[in-house]
């Protein structure tokens, strides 16, 4: 029978080897990332894509010298300057620092990006109105020696009669998750929500922290197709909700925190 | 236009003839062949005449017995000799002094096998010849039991993998590709019943149990009229139907699965059954697991055949016959899936005289999953079933000796329930309308030797489709947003495509070994399948085509050589063929298929094509057998929305395949045997960039399928020993080595950023299978 049992591991487990396919590397893409956070001013960055087999990653490429414009259907308008230390640019960073337009609950925003290449790029997002996260729980589902799998349940209330749109992100030991969670309210509308997300971890938790963001449509559209391209059939970009041919997304949110600590004097019972 | 026209007066031509040679005096022999031992109906065996001033080319049969056993043949009065002869059978002669119709039933004994006697198939050495059929590939079920396979499970869907044209969807997988078609595009029917998802545990396994498995038919596109309904084949499997004589059983035990069938007449020579059941057990080794993970998991699967005939009389025959399979994957009562196929046919023979045999058959198909999460906090199901109920009534009428009709028609009401949560905790989930669709078909076929060189299968096939309501029916813009709905009340039809389908084969010898066949059809598919994932998962939807999703059309040509070498040890065939499809749907990028009810709005449809040449050298008899198959091929999509609309490589795209099977006998006691394939990798989308985002990585995409997996080859071995084989036992164990020598071969390739240096990205290639040993037991008692 033991034989039997080696043979049968033998035979599933599958085995991975590096290779070095020839890859053509595209002409460079604009990625913007652009937050406006609620009561916050607006960040963008603008980086642009690199070729898959080169290894510089931590260094993205910065966009300089971009116009970034803001404006609201509130007849508020702003200008992002490029964030410069000494006369040095950073990281193709715009920022409205001392900037007039903080996001308001029910406001759309238009962003603006103009290259010094001319390329322009317009993005339209809605502020959603704040859902109050009341509280997080943690629920352990099962270990192995290496690992620990368990769910965190983020507690709220969806509000009735409207479309709200999710994201999730978990941090265990202060580390993000390397996933992130995106839902909608499309069979939720109106409950008290109760569902968890799992989440895996290696080694001992002390603490769960998670940041929960209110979206808009275009932004859960934006969010569901990032990722996960990887092994299917058709991988594709996500679907930004920006128009001019970019990748990225313009992220007008709510956003909320929990943090829980776990205490390991008594027997765990998260 | 031409073409059609060509067909009709074809048909009409081919009438005449057949009524005027049925106004001379001729009489009919017909009957019923089977084994001698089992009494088993045997199909496809050849019925020839050997007249005193017989031609070389006229050595072909001259009627050939039916998927009931049933054949017919009419000739002038006078002294004929008939010879029957099929694979694996000791050919039998006898003479008939024929004055007026005369049934008369043959036994055919199984040749014992020696090493002196394994060329009995020597007479049915020139039907590769002279069988009019283009693109047909016929399974010995006797010969898989050599094969050396994965896991040591034999399966039929796999052999059909190595013959030119066909190849598997993925590494293990028991999926088909058919002449650069989908696995969806393949009609696979279980005694007449359609099987929508022929895979188990993912596609590894294929559902049929090869002990309940009398004969297998793999039409490459260009099937006759009777058949319809998928764009690239046909697999027509057919299952034993028991022995009538005596009760006996076999089975077999494996790594990974047993199995076990017993049978036995219900009646001596008047009816039989026969149940063959297996069940695999990969989850009774994890629940002996330390690790705690693997010990709740479930993971198995079980199937059973089961089916059971009656003669009424001496012109009516009751078939029974039934296919329940299930598939259980789980975690504890956390999670779980269950998914499977249930078929039940019902048929009756019935002979209105000599020359004309009918079937009627009702049939019922069903396919459903439900996937269930189950927590403290959350309980939900997912269900999605499709299930046919189906009329089949089919006539074949044997006019004259030169000439078989076949027509009849075929009636199926569709019904799919989409994947529907439910959760008791969740009020307002939209419920997925039921989707209602009535799928007919009028068919007519004949087989008709026109001269001694020329040969010919026509038809035409007469197939609709009407979407019923009740249902809500959405219109959808350009960019996939509903614009528009229309309700339609119970029983309403919302729009019925009708497709005229045409179908020849013709073969024409042009020597005494040689023959060149033109072959031409059009497919219909009226039902598409809706996975985005390239192993086969049970969640895949199927769609009917709809007031926005045309049926897929595929309209094939194809032309064959065919040749038989060396005293006809060697057959050879080259066939090439072309295929133009349309109504071939992809998604739009980002397409949320779950649990939506306006699906139609996330998808594109466009143009396929596909052209390929095969080559396959086949060496049916004597000590060392099998057969070497080579084919250059290409598969291509062009979908508007997708690369621009330009031209791409489908992603079943295969260049080249090869595969050499060969089987070797030792002794009477230890057979060898060994498969080799060579395929080029799938065609597959690799990144052109990658960026940061929110500080993580991903990867920017440009082209679809503008890549190409690593090619594939690998060596099977396998050995059987023969324990003991008397006339009422055999047993006999079965050792095999899957990738013999061990090669990785691509399943996938994941970009990732390197762990050892996360700035880096590394394409990973991830390989399933080297080196598997298995060994089965098997056993027969009778």
């Amino acid at each position: 029978m033991r034989r039997l049992m080696i043979f049968a591991a033998f035979a599933l487990a599958s085995c991975e080897k590096v290779i070095e396919p020839n890859l053509r590397n595209a002409a460079p893409v604009t990625v913007v990332e652009a937050s406006l956070e609620l009561g916050k001013s607006c960040n963008v960055k603008l980086t642009r894509t690199r070729g898959v087999g080169e290894t510089n990653a931590s260094m993205p490429v910065p966009v300089s010298g971009a116009t970034v414009t803001l404006s609201s259907d509130h007849g508020e308008n702003d200008t992002l300057p490029e964030i410069t230390h000494e006369g040095h640019v950073f990281d193709g960073l715009y920022s409205s620092v001392l900037g007039t337009i903080e996001g308001q609950a029910g406001r759309e925003y238009t962003l603006t990006i103009t290259e010094m290449s001319g390329r322009k790029y317009v993005a339209r997002a809605t502020m959603p109105e704040p859902v109050a996260l009341d509280s997080i729980r943690l629920d352990n589902l099962f270990s192995t020696p290496h690992e620990r799998f368990f769910q965190v349940i983020p507690y709220f209330q969806d509000p009735a009669g409207t479309d709200n749109y999710y994201l999730f992100e978990v941090y265990v030991n202060g580390a993000r998750n390397e996933r992130f969670n995106v839902r909608s309210d499309r069979f939720s509308d109106g409950q008290y929500n109760k569902r968890g997300m799992f989440v895996t971890a290696t080694g001992r938790v002390d603490s769960v922290r998670l940041e929960m963001f209110g979206l808009d449509k275009g932004a859960h559209g934006y969010y569901s197709t990032l990722g996960d391209a990887n092994g299917s059939v058709t991988p594709a970009n996500p679907i930004s909700n920006f128009s001019g041919g970019c990748l990225g997304c313009f992220r007008v949110c709510t956003r909320q925190t929990k943090m829980m600590e776990i205490s390991h004097v008594q027997p765990a019972t998260y | 236009m031409t073409i059609r026209r060509t067909i009709i007066t074809l048909i009409l031509s081919g009438l005449a003839l057949s009524v005027a040679s049925g106004q001379q005096r001729k009489a009919t022999v017909s009957g019923a062949i089977t084994d001698r031992r089992t009494g088993e109906t045997l199909i496809g065996v050849s019925v020839a005449r050997r007249g005193p001033a017989q031609k070389q080319n006229e050595n072909a049969p001259n009627a050939r017995s039916n998927e009931y056993g049933f054949y017919s043949l009419t000739l002038a009065p006078g002294t004929h000799i008939l010879t029957y002869s099929y694979t694996g059978y000791a050919p039998q002669t006898v003479e008939i002094e024929l004055q007026k119709d005369t049934t008369l039933n043959m036994a055919l004994d199984e040749a014992s096998v020696s090493i002196d006697n394994i060329t009995v198939r020597a007479e049915r050495r020139h039907d590769n010849v002279l069988d009019p059929q283009t693109g047909i590939e016929h399974l010995e079920v006797r010969a898989l039991e050599r094969m050396p396979v994965l896991f040591g499970e034999r399966d039929v869907m796999k052999s059909l993998q190595l013959l030119p044209g066909v190849r598997n969807v993925g590494e293990g997988s028991s999926g088909l590709t058919v002449r650069g078609g989908t696995a969806d595009q393949n009609l696979i029917l279980l005694d007449e019943a359609n099987v929508y998802n022929a895979s188990h545990l993912m596609g590894f396994f294929s559902t049929f149990n090869s002990d309940a498995i009398k004969d297998v038919t793999l039409y490459k596109g260009t099937a006759p009229a009777q058949f319809g309904g998928r764009l690239a084949s046909v697999v027509d499997v057919k299952m034993n139907d028991g022995n009538n004589r005596r009760f006996g059983a076999s089975g077999g035990i494996g790594l990974i699965a047993s199995r076990l069938a017993v049978e036995g007449p219900i009646k001596k020579e008047r009816g039989s059954f026969i149940v063959s059941a297996r069940r695999t057990y990969a989850d009774l080794f994890l629940a002996l697991s330390s690790d705690s993970a693997y010990r709740g998991s479930r993971l198995y699967f079980y199937d059973i055949n089961a089916k059971a005939n009656y003669q009424l009389g001496k012109r009516d025959r009751l078939f029974l016959s039934g296919y329940f399979g299930r598939d259980v994957m789980g975690y504890r009562d956390m999670f779980g899936i269950d998914w499977g196929n249930a078929t039940g046919t019902l048929r009756w023979n019935h002979i209105f005289g000599p020359r004309l045999f009918s079937n009627t058959s009702f049939i019922v198909s069903d396919y459903s999953y439900k996937v269930g999460i189950s927590n403290d906090m959350l309980d939900l199901a997912i269900t999605s079933r499709i299930r046919d109920i189906n009329l089949r009534q089919e006539f074949q009428w044997f006019p004259s000796e030169r000439h078989k009709l076949t027509f009849g028609l075929n009636t199926v009401y569709h019904t799919i329930v989409p994947g529907q949560i439910s959760a008791p905790t969740i009020t307002n989930i939209p419920r997925l309308e039921r989707r209602y669709s009535w799928e007919n078909a009028l068919f007519a076929s004949g087989e008709w030797r026109a001269t001694p060189q020329l040969r010919m299968i026509y038809g035409l096939r007469l197939a609709t489709f009407s979407v019923l309501g009740p249902g809500r029916f959405y219109t959808y813009d350009n960019q996939g947003e509903a614009t528009d709905s229309v309700s339609y009340g119970r029983g309403r039809f919302v729009k019925t495509y009708v497709s005229p389908e045409p179908r020849l084969s013709l073969n024409y010898v042009i020597g005494p070994r040689s023959s060149l066949k033109v072959g031409y059809a059009r497919n219909s598919q009226f039902l598409h399948l809706l996975s985005n994932s390239f192993i086969t998962s049970p969640t895949d939807m199927w769609l009917p085509a709809s007031n926005n999703i045309r049926p897929g059309v595929a309209d094939q040509l194809s032309l064959g050589y065919f040749r038989n070498m060396f005293s006809d040890a060697l057959e050879l065939s080259v066939e090439g063929y072309c295929k133009f499809m349309s109504g071939q749907i992809d998604y739009r990028d980002g397409a949320d298929i779950q649990a939506n009810e306006k699906v139609e709005g996330e998808l594109l449809t466009g143009r396929g094509r596909a052209y390929g040449l095969e080559i396959l050298l086949r060496k049916p008899s004597g000590r060392l057998n099998g057969w070497a198959g080579y084919t250059i091929a290409r598969s291509e999509r062009s979908i508007d929305g997708i690369n621009a609309g330009r031209w791409y490589p489908a992603r079943q795209d295969c260049t080249h395949d090869v595969s050499i099977v060969a089987n070797y006998l030792l002794s009477t006691r230890w057979e060898l045997s060994l498969n080799w394939v060579f395929t080029t990798g799938n065609a597959v989308t690799y990144p052109s960039g990658k960026y940061n985002f929110e500080g993580r990585t991903y990867y920017y995409y440009t082209e679809r399928n503008g890549y190409r997996l690593p090619p594939s080859h690998r060596l099977d071995i396998g050995a059987t020993w023969y324990v003991k084989r008397t006339a009422t036992r055999e047993s006999s164990w079965n050792f095999s080595l899957y990738n013999a020598y061990g090669r990785r071969n691509p399943f996938m390739i994941d970009f990732r950023q390197s762990e050892a240096d996360p700035k880096r990205t590394e394409a990973v290639q991830i390989s399933l299978f080297r080196w598997v040993p298995s060994f089965t037991y098997n056993f027969k008692f009778r």
